[in-house]
């Protein structure tokens, strides 16, 4: 097949794991004998060029936080319209692109920052098969401006825009709807996952009186609970466990979180490391060199890939209950599920290292069940399904690549009317 | 053939105005004309912008509805208002009447999206548009003129209506006066006139829709 991949950021310019796991697939596609091109923005630093990357797409500055917070609240809208609802460059790059590329079906990864919805209303309106990978509420944050989804953009998008939806937790498909954003056409959850050979089986798990050595690696913020793992960590000292260590890796998105592992005289077994490229991750967790993946993360997380990889080599999964990854696996079977609180995480940890929690059964059946059912090799051959599905719709375009371009004008120009317009009332209103 | 459902945009902003009253008194005529003359029968929405949601019959098939504008709007053809996509989502045929306003570029976007008929009367205005920026025209399944149609490449499949006889925008509103506001009102067209060309449009319509039929069959 002719796979055109669409997405907002492409490693090695990455954020997270969304795009990670977009360029993971697309090397799994490649080596499985598809045709297939990667289109993407500009990179924020210079990066390689890519045989099979075309960096061509504008990025709107939605991904820096000195930009947004120091521009005017008029200016931030700008940024949001162009971001989420329509960015006419980017469909005229796109039409191009299907033009020359011809592909058979496009795969539509992270839109936010592109302008996404013209491009989908793009796809649609030439009769263009798409299949779509919600690896977060994509859908409603390009229906939003800033934090407020737009009901009369949200209905049109649910009356109008259907295809294939793969989100990869069923919470991403509730977080959509709830807000007023309906997926229409065919929906199959699909889960994130790991790659690489099996190692060997490991050989040493951690045992009562030994150091816990715990982990957590991903963006260092709040959202990801990094302050109840400080906490956590300051209630078994407070009772009196000193034997194990918690090691932080990732980048800090707010340096009070370092304050207060200060605060909380953790410093000791609390220790900020920093970012750590995914390759050597794997290796230290290859290594044995951690015995539980702690992730405390928000409700509203939409899987979480970084302790799926972990727990693939043997560290125990401990998780908040309510999250992404929590639905694919079953609490005191592959993993610890908990409520996100500081206290739950630690009693957690204190049974594990009183013995009352064994962790090598728990651990050695996560990583049974990811090798088995999460490895990427075991889920192409259903995207393929899906994607060959897709790309044998008998659609029928709207329109032409030149009229989509128009409309997309169109569209951008209205935006910005009317955003000038609410400005203007705004202001009207203050003077009066 | 099932009732055709057709919305009429543009009422030149909204108001209480002597002008005002002038051209929604000629669209409903327009509009009464069409009815009386398309066969099968047909229903007419004249979409405007105000304060407030309301409907109002005017004649029997000819309602006038008013969206609420989003924002309140400096100038009345700024405005737009968020009930424009399910106002438009019925209807068979958007029949934009004053192109030089937002509602009706906005119109023109939702109307192409849900694969409606447009039609297009040109007054040759290019105030505030993006119609000319962006020759949406091209946009449109049928362009009508009042009078000669400019020499430009139109769409493959695009329909052009010439409708001859006097008509001068200026006549609802002075802005598009020549010579500027102040300058002397032509007369708007008669309640007479105005359904005779309602009745061509009810044929125009009547074709389009038909065609619209054939490819679906």
């Amino acid at each position: 097949m002719r796979i055109l991949i669409l997405s907002n950021l492409y490693p090695p310019d990455f954020i997270g794991g969304y795009e990670l796991c977009c360029a993971q697939v697309a090397e799994g596609l490649l080596d499985r004998g598809h045709d297939l091109k990667v289109l993407t923005s500009s990179p924020r630093t210079p990066c390689p060029t890519q045989g099979h990357v075309s960096r061509l797409l504008e990025l709107t500055n939605c991904y820096d936080p000195f930009s947004v917070s120091h521009c005017q609240p008029h200016t931030r809208q700008l940024w949001d319209a162009r971001a989420n609802l329509v960015c006419a460059h980017n469909v005229q790059v796109l039409n191009s692109v299907c033009e020359e590329f011809q592909p058979d079906v496009v795969y539509l990864w992270n839109l936010v920052g592109l302008g996404g919805l013209g491009l989908v209303a793009c796809l649609q309106h030439v009769g263009m098969p798409w299949v779509w990978y919600l690896g977060d509420c994509v859908p409603r944050l390009l229906c939003s401006l800033g934090e407020r989804v737009m009901p009369a953009v949200a209905d049109e998008f649910s009356r109008q825009i259907r295809g294939y939806y793969m989100p990869v937790s069923e919470r991403v498909v509730t977080e959509i709807e709830t807000g007023g954003v309906r997926l229409e056409g065919q929906i199959e959850v699909m889960p994130n996952w790991i790659r690489g050979q099996r190692p060997a089986p490991r050989t040493r798990y951690f045992a009562p009186g030994e150091t816990l050595r715990i982990v957590s690696a991903g963006q260092m913020g709040w959202h990801k609970g990094i302050d109840i793992l400080i906490e956590a960590a300051a209630l078994l000292k407070a009772r009196g466990h000193r034997d194990f260590c918690i090691d932080l890796f990732g980048k800090v998105t707010d340096p009070a979180l370092p304050a207060l592992a200060s605060q909380r005289q953790v410093e000791d077994c609390v220790r900020f490391l920093g970012q750590c490229p995914q390759a050597d991750l794997v290796e230290r967790y290859e290594s044995q060199e951690y015995d539980i993946f702690a992730f405390p993360t928000w409700s509203r997380e939409p899987f979480g890939c970084a302790p799926l990889e972990a727990a693939a080599y043997g560290c125990l999964m401990l998780m908040s209950q309510s999250c992404g990854i929590a639905e694919w696996f079953v609490d005191d079977v592959h993993c610890l599920k908990r409520p996100r609180t500081a206290e739950a995480f630690a009693d957690a940890i204190e049974h594990i290292l009183t013995g009352a929690i064994e962790l090598a059964p728990l651990a050695r059946r996560g990583a049974d069940c990811i090798w088995r059912n999460f490895h990427l090799d075991a889920l192409l051959p259903r995207i393929e399904e899906v994607m060959v599905e897709a790309a044998g719709q008998e659609l029928v375009a709207a329109g032409t690549p030149a009229e989509a371009y128009r409309l997309a004008l169109l569209g951008e120009k209205l935006a910005q009317a009317f955003i000038h317009q609410q400005a203007e009332a705004r202001a009207h209103a203050w003077a009066a | 053939m099932p009732l055709a459902k057709i919305a009429f945009v543009g009422l030149l902003g909204s108001g209480d105005s002597p002008e005002w009253a002038r051209w929604q008194d000629y669209l409903a005529q327009l509009a009464w004309g069409v009815v009386e003359a398309m066969p099968g029968g047909c229903a007419i929405e004249l979409l405007s912008l105000g304060k407030m949601a309301r409907r109002e019959v005017l004649r029997p098939g000819v309602e006038r509805r008013t969206l609420p504008a989003a924002v309140d709007a400096r100038d009345p053809l700024e405005a737009i208002s968020w009930e424009y996509p399910a106002a438009l989502a019925g209807a068979d045929l958007v029949h934009i009447h004053e192109h030089f306003s937002r509602s009706s570029e906005l119109a023109v976007l939702l109307a192409k999206r849900n694969r409606q008929m447009i039609c297009v009367t040109e007054h040759r205005v290019t105030h505030n548009s993006l119609f000319a920026e962006l020759e949406l025209s091209k946009l449109a399944d049928a362009v009508i003129y009042y009078d000669r149609p400019p020499s430009v490449a139109r769409r493959v499949g695009q329909a052009v209506e010439v409708i001859p006889g006097e008509f001068d925008l200026a006549a609802f509103d002075s802005r598009f006066a020549v010579g500027g506001e102040g300058a002397t009102a032509p007369q708007p067209p008669t309640a007479e006139q105005a359904r005779q060309t309602g009745s061509r449009l009810a044929r125009l319509y009547q074709k389009l829709l038909a065609d619209v039929a054939c490819e679906a069959a």
